[in-house]
């Protein structure tokens, strides 16, 4: 399994994408956006409410948004929801969320999994994968997807 | 100089993992020390804490020998008292460490590329329960 297998990364929404509050998870819009140029980004949310603040806050970049009957409570049940719908599996998808028990079910399941910490260590992990460009430095990974951000708002700020 | 503060965050047990670096790396901000150390311990008899990736795989890896070494379901003696059953996540907190050291320069933790300050709580718990970091900064 490698970067080149992977054609689809599944996101669970809560405290990766969106908080419990609702709030944008700082430089994920920008993460997702380069994510979204390589591979299919699907976005798995615990309900209506939360999958509409991800279309806002994400749209372009994350094509479909997925609501699973199960909000976090459990570490399993999600996972087996997603594989029946075949949204997960173990030859091309990649899932990342920010419980840890949660993607250790995935790994015995045979479904490659990253744990999410912060929009750096998942990206330098995505880099590891080899879906996104390998930078082993979280400094200059921050650096580079804050600049992200700063051209998104200013597109005219990498010409001047 | 010397900085403390307690870092808490809520843990679910059963080999459940938290990334404390950040918390840490705020902590060690916050002070005034720009050389010296940070200590970081856990308050607790059934985790401890790991200078490692945190990696899915290696975690899953870390999982299966403790739970070889020490079952769940083993028949442990620490239950004869009757007060608890979490025997096994005695045992596994004794192959890990209740602390870590780390030394600072200019002010950042001299961690390595891939090195994570991580927590790891074996308590068979049903409900999430609030654990305790001891953070020391010490320095000048």
């Amino acid at each position: 399994m490698s970067g080149e297998d992977i054609r689809t990364v599944v996101l669970y929404c809560t405290d990766v994408m969106v908080d419990d509050t609702g709030a944008v998870v700082r430089l994920m819009p920008q993460l997702i956006g380069e994510l979204s140029a390589v591979v299919n980004v699907t976005a798995m949310c615990g309900n209506e409410a939360q999958a509409q603040r991800v279309r806002r806050a994400y749209a372009g970049v994350v094509k479909t948004v997925t609501i699973g009957s199960d909000s976090g409570s459990g570490e399993g049940s999600v996972l087996e929801e997603l594989v029946h719908r075949e949204t997960l599996n173990g030859t091309s998808t990649l899932f990342v969320d920010h419980n840890p028990k949660r993607c250790m079910r995935a790994v015995r399941m045979g479904i490659p999994a990253g744990v999410f910490v912060d929009a750096p260590r998942l990206y330098r992990d995505l880099g590891l994968w080899g879906i996104l460009p390998l930078n082993h430095s979280l400094h200059d990974v921050e650096a580079h997807l804050t600049g992200l951000g700063a051209a998104q708002a200013d597109p005219g700020a990498e010409r001047k | 100089m010397i900085t403390t503060e307690t870092v808490e965050f809520d843990s679910h047990g059963n080999f459940y993992t938290t990334n404390v670096t950040e918390r840490v790396r705020d902590v060690v901000l916050r002070s005034d020390v720009n050389e010296g150390s940070v200590l970081v311990f856990y308050r607790h008899t059934t985790g401890g804490l790991m200078a490692a990736e945190h990696e899915v795989g290696l975690l899953v890896d870390l999982e299966d020998v403790l739970s070889a070494i020490a079952p769940i379901d083993g028949e442990w003696a620490h239950h004869r008292r009757g007060f608890d059953r979490n025997g096994a996540a005695h045992v596994r907190t004794a192959f890990l460490s209740p602390s870590i050291t780390i030394p600072i320069s200019q002010k950042e933790m001299l961690l390595g590329t891939y090195q994570e300050i991580l927590v790891v709580d074996f308590d068979p718990i049903t409900e999430p329960r609030r654990r305790k970091l001891v953070v020391q900064v010490a320095g000048e």
